[in-house]
């Protein structure tokens, strides 16, 4: 089991790289930079996977007091915070290509950066804190945060009216070779995540199990 | 939680403290004022003495508003949390078994009050450095209280959780990093709203300020019963 998922999302990865740049028809007017989407989208919905981990797990703790939640709280917030940077970093080329502009403020390009600056502040905090109350300050924040997601969404959207994306319903009229690149794309990117939450936590338990016995001796 | 004479005289007596506290330090009411007066004068600088057209009068005194009660806003929380820190006040009131959700709810009173003094002080300094002050009618100045007051309850609906925890570290930085992602939606409606009523004499798109109500439900409802985490130990 050990060795046989991350087995697993590396062949889904590379049949996701196959759907993307050998199987999905090229967009007619974007060509190549189209197949950004492919990423950009799934890295969007894996980072808000991530932070609603964050949000559960940081509940967990906070109600049992267990070691293990607030572990996974801040590992899951890490990799939603390299998801969200995926995002933004994918956004903007997309943006210059599709838009001619680098940057505009459009809801979902500013809600994600909002989101970004959201969960460093988590991670600053976390880390000033001492090891007694990092747990539980950071489990507080990890639930006030995911609960301002949707009220930053919305008031993005109506902040800025003209939004560039295209509806959501977009990517049920996709062509049927795009949809199925896109839907292998986002289990690719999700596994990554699961593999990469599962990697760092068993190392978070390795690392406090070390400490205890430094601290016994 | 019940609403008997006792809880609201406990709660009395917590909001009674720390405003008397706040008012008590000339220097942190010096420090307040001039520091707000000074954020609008610099904005306005900053912006430079081009004519403006009403319509943009109206956005850039919002603007500046906004922004100096954001700063202002940093300031009395950090120095709210500063008073109970460093003389262990907060420790002595938990052991006189005082709730830790009426606890929170007196901070965000107490705050949402001091603040509300000083943007009722800085608003028509604001409008008039921003030429702004004429276009202001008796009813929208109604109208203008009712968002500022929302939008305060908001602010110190999460600023008083996070303050809390970023004072036990004695980092008046942290808060402001911690803080101003989570109030962008405040900042954003309140601004909207008020630009409406200084260039249209109304609220503006309704969305605002349902937005600003959700807001302070949201997150009073939701620090209250996270706030015994943040005190504890």
């Amino acid at each position: 089991m050990k060795t046989l998922l991350p087995l697993a999302t590396v062949i889904i990865l590379f049949l996701s790289l196959y759907l993307v740049f050998g199987y999905a028809d090229y967009e007619k007017t974007m060509l190549e930079v189209q197949k950004i989407f492919y990423f950009h989208v799934s890295s969007a919905f894996t980072s808000f996977l991530a932070f609603a981990v964050t949000c559960v797990c940081s509940i967990i703790y906070l109600v049992k007091r267990n070691f293990k939640a607030d572990l996974i709280a801040a590992n899951s917030a890490e990799l939603g915070l390299v998801f969200a940077t995926i995002v933004l970093t994918t956004g903007p080329i997309w943006a210059k290509s599709s838009w001619n502009t680098w940057w505009n403020w459009e809801p979902r390009l500013t809600s994600t950066l909002i989101l970004w600056l959201t969960y460093a502040g988590y991670f600053i905090l976390r880390n000033s804190a001492s090891s007694a109350q990092k747990k539980r300050f950071s489990a507080v924040f990890g639930i006030v945060a995911f609960l301002n997601v949707p009220i930053v969404y919305y008031s993005v959207k109506l902040w800025q009216s003209s939004s560039l994306h295209p509806p959501t319903t977009t990517r049920s009229n996709l062509a049927e070779s795009m949809r199925s690149a896109w839907l292998i794309s986002w289990f690719a990117l999700t596994l990554i995540y699961i593999v990469l939450l599962k990697m760092r936590t068993d190392l978070g338990i390795i690392l406090h199990r070390l400490n205890n016995m430094q601290a016994d001796r | 939680m019940s609403a008997s004479p006792n809880y609201i005289s406990q709660a009395t007596w917590l909001v009674r403290k720390d405003l008397s506290l706040h008012f008590r330090s000339k220097n942190l009411l010096a420090q307040v004022f001039v520091f707000s007066l000074l954020v609008v004068l610099v904005f306005n600088f900053a912006f430079g003495p081009a004519p403006l057209s009403p319509n943009n009068q109206g956005r850039l005194a919002s603007s500046i508003l906004w922004m100096a009660f954001a700063f202002v806003g940093t300031i009395t929380l950090n120095r709210s949390v500063e008073i109970d820190r460093t003389h262990g006040g907060l420790e002595a009131i938990r052991l006189t078994g005082i709730d830790a959700g009426l606890i929170y709810l007196a901070k965000v009173v107490s705050s949402v009050i001091w603040l509300t003094g000083v943007q009722l002080i800085i608003t028509p300094l604001a409008l008039l450095f921003s030429e702004a002050l004429d276009q202001v009618s008796g009813l929208a100045v109604l109208r203008l209280i009712a968002v500022l007051s929302l939008g305060t309850v908001g602010f110190c609906s999460v600023g008083v959780t996070l303050s809390t925890m970023s004072g036990r570290f004695g980092s008046e930085s942290l808060l402001t990093v911690i803080l101003f992602p989570l109030i962008f939606p405040v900042i954003m409606a309140g601004a909207r709203c008020t630009t409406f009523i200084l260039t249209t004499n109304t609220f503006g798109n309704r969305f605002w300020l349902t937005l600003l109500v959700t807001y302070g439900l949201v997150f009073l409802s939701s620090s209250y019963l996270l706030f015994e985490f943040v005190i504890e130990g």
